[in-house]
């Protein structure tokens, strides 16, 4: 009941007109930046966060989450017409997507994926609901050594899940922490890092981070690879047959609990809940020989499982004020920044913000599913736009949004040095996204580590007298331990051809 | 299909042409590399936080932190060196593309030099031509008419609408 009248309040919240309109913005431009690939959510949440500093932190907010869930909509779109993923959480929806699409069935597919993106969204906004209150109650009952060691969890997690190798997840982690401790130091007001120049002083900018790390780099690995193939593209007519939805709805079901479920995990994330999800039908299904050849339910357990992690990857960082992935670091650094700092508080003392957004999502959810399908000879219309025309400009405005955030050059700089980065670092195998959430969280978790310690006396075994942080930890070392040992088996199994 | 963090629009499996796998020579030699940036980053992290005090265990001073870290990354250059590298189909290295690299770094800092003495306007006009023309299908014609259309919208957009104080045709910074 007491939910109730906090989601009413939430509902008025977010049909107040200016909110109503940024979180349609916001929905309408990542529904685009979904469909275009090449170009993803993190570097466009970064370009238009300098543009929301003047606009009230609530309506901010609901736009940029906008941004998010709206790509996950997007995705979708370009990965069944092209059979290339708009957003990477959208790789698995090429399979049977594209399947669909080159057996004249595209509009079976768009339509299957909307309404799955949307069923799954609500899930994930359910469990938001029933167990953001949950969360904040252990919450407050968490000291800074279980922080620190949830914490931890996450970034292990993130480390060890990314591509490639988890040991060069862990350095990414490690150099985001390092970053993270540019500026003055929290406890003592000494300045670290700053090599006398004052832009440094309050820190490296989160904004300047993600635009080069995801947005520079982007640019510099995707030109001239992105091939033009607008031209074959033809507006497809949306219509499902009788027996879709009767596959698609179990599977719908499914995937969402699946996809809530990694999206609250630490170190998971939509990309991860989509292939789950897909693997998980492909084996509940009498017929798996269908997968892959254009099995409607190939398209709706990726699509519902993907919005649903996205939905509920919120949960942790709106509660506890720990993001599980990058994105989520970037929605985290853009609350600081407008003032707002989530956690257990901000969900007992400004229900506003937080039931404003659970109601925008559902809000910008329905908006999502009227909107996509009568707009899709829009969308189609938008991947005729060659990428090649597409990212000089979106580099204009990554440099003009960098240097509106203060009027410093040393950011743009700053942007290109990490765009450089991000491209070395690729060619090594680094993935950038653990770097992004070691930068974000670094802060938070060296204040509560040096806390925990004062309040011990300096005992670091106090880690392993508290039984919450203890576990904690355990599970940090066990997730890495088994990321290692699967890379390990991996390389001794042979490789498959091809 | 691999597992992976969101790592947003990166399509990886639409075109052959571009990849190459790499070779177990290259593959310890990017080993070797990842080692020593990762070693020489935290050498000089863990000596320049070294200088700040470092504290006890129970009261930390500003030192003890990145210190840590820094050493923390020598130890991971050296477990990177041990570690068995990539199956072949996992990580797969595109050839360096110089043209992109060189036209996008020129672009930002043809930004950078004539925002600090013309203004943004021809700026942007230099950001976006420059970034046009790294890639090698847009022709000199394109990259023209797109730096004219983009820096316009630039104006319009972030000027006019957005009403942020740019100087278009003086100093900027």
């Amino acid at each position: 009941m007491e939910t109730l009248q906090a989601l009413a309040g939430g509902f008025a919240v977010a049909l107040a007109p200016v909110n109503l309109g940024l979180a349609f913005l916001g929905v309408l431009v990542g529904n685009a930046v979904g469909v275009l690939p090449g170009i993803g959510p993190i570097a466009v949440i970064a370009m238009l966060l300098p543009i929301t500093y003047g606009m009230p932190p609530t309506a901010a907010l609901m736009m940029l989450a906008g941004l998010y869930y709206g790509a996950q909509y997007g995705g979708a779109t370009t990965s069944i017409l092209l059979n290339v993923p708009g957003v990477a959480s959208a790789a698995v929806t090429c399979l049977d997507g594209h399947a669909l699409a080159r057996h004249g069935r595209a509009g079976a597919a768009l339509l299957v994926a909307m309404l799955a993106s949307f069923a799954g969204a609500c899930f994930g906004i359910l469990l938001m609901i029933l167990a953001a209150p949950l969360l904040v109650d252990l919450a407050l009952a968490m000291g800074p050594a279980e922080y620190f060691a949830v914490m931890l969890l996450g970034l292990v997690a993130a480390a060890g899940l990314a591509r490639g190798s988890p040991l060069k997840g862990v350095a990414m982690v490690v150099i985001g922490l390092v970053l993270g401790t540019v500026g003055s130091d929290v406890d003592t007001g000494v300045v670290r890092f700053a090599f006398g120049l004052p832009e440094l002083a309050d820190g490296l900018s989160i904004v300047a981070i993600a635009m080069g790390l995801f947005g520079v780099s982007d640019c510099l690995r995707n030109a001239n690879r992105i091939p033009d193939t607008g031209r074959i593209l033809e507006v497809p007519s949306l219509r499902g047959e009788r027996g879709d939805l009767r596959r698609a709805t179990p599977a719908t079901l499914r995937a969402s609990a699946i996809g809530a479920l990694f999206g609250v995990l630490p170190g998971t994330g939509p990309a991860i809940a989509a292939f789950v999800a897909y693997a998980v039908e492909k084996a509940v299904s009498r017929t798996p020989e269908r997968f892959g050849r254009g099995a409607i339910e190939g398209v709706a357990a990726p699509e519902a499982a993907n919005n649903a992690a996205a939905q509920a990857a919120f949960v942790p960082t709106l509660a506890l004020g720990i993001p599980g992935d990058a994105v989520m670091a970037i929605m985290l650094g853009a609350m600081i920044l407008h003032g707002i700092q989530p956690g257990p508080r901000l969900v007992t003392e400004r229900p506003d913000v937080f039931w404003g957004l659970v109601a925008s999502f559902w809000v910008g959810n329905a908006l999502l599913l009227v909107l996509n399908l009568p707009l899709i000879g829009l969308w189609v219309r938008l991947l005729r736009v060659p990428y090649r025309l597409i990212f000089p400009v979106m580099l204009l405005f990554v440099c003009v949004g960098v240097l509106s955030v203060r009027g410093a050059p040393l950011d743009v700089l700053a942007v290109l040095a990490f765009g450089v980065l991000g491209q070395l670092l690729a060619r090594l195998g680094f993935e950038p996204a653990p770097l992004l959430l070691g930068f974000v969280l670094g802060p938070l978790l060296e204040e509560h580590f040096r806390r925990a310690l004062l309040l011990a006396r300096g005992d670091l075994s106090l880690f392993l007298h508290r039984p919450v942080a203890a576990a904690l930890l355990a599970a940090a070392f066990l997730v890495l331990g088994l990321a290692l040992a699967a890379r390990l088996r991996r390389r001794r199994a042979p490789a498959p051809a091809g | 299909m691999s597992l992976g963090t969101p790592n947003p629009g990166e399509p990886r499996e639409d075109e052959g042409a571009a990849e190459v796998p790499p070779e177990p020579a290259a593959d310890r030699r990017r080993a070797r590399l990842s080692a020593l940036l990762l070693a020489g980053f935290g050498g000089a992290v863990a000596w320049a936080a070294s200088r700040y005090p470092i504290g006890t265990l129970r009261q930390m001073g500003p030192g003890f932190f990145p210190v840590a870290l820094g050493l923390l990354l020598v130890l991971l250059g050296g477990l990177v060196l041990l570690e068995p590298a990539a199956r072949e189909s996992e990580e797969t290295v595109e050839p360096f593309d110089g043209r992109a690299f060189a036209c996008v770094v020129g672009a930002v800092a043809a930004f950078l030099l004539l925002g600090r003495t013309v203004g943004l306007l021809p700026a942007a006009f230099a950001l976006v031509l420059l970034g046009a023309l790294a890639d090698r299908r847009n022709r000199p014609r394109t990259a023209l008419a797109l730096a004219a259309a983009a820096s316009a919208f630039a104006v319009l957009l972030f000027a006019v609408l957005l009403g942020l104080p740019f100087p278009l045709l003086e100093p900027a910074f």
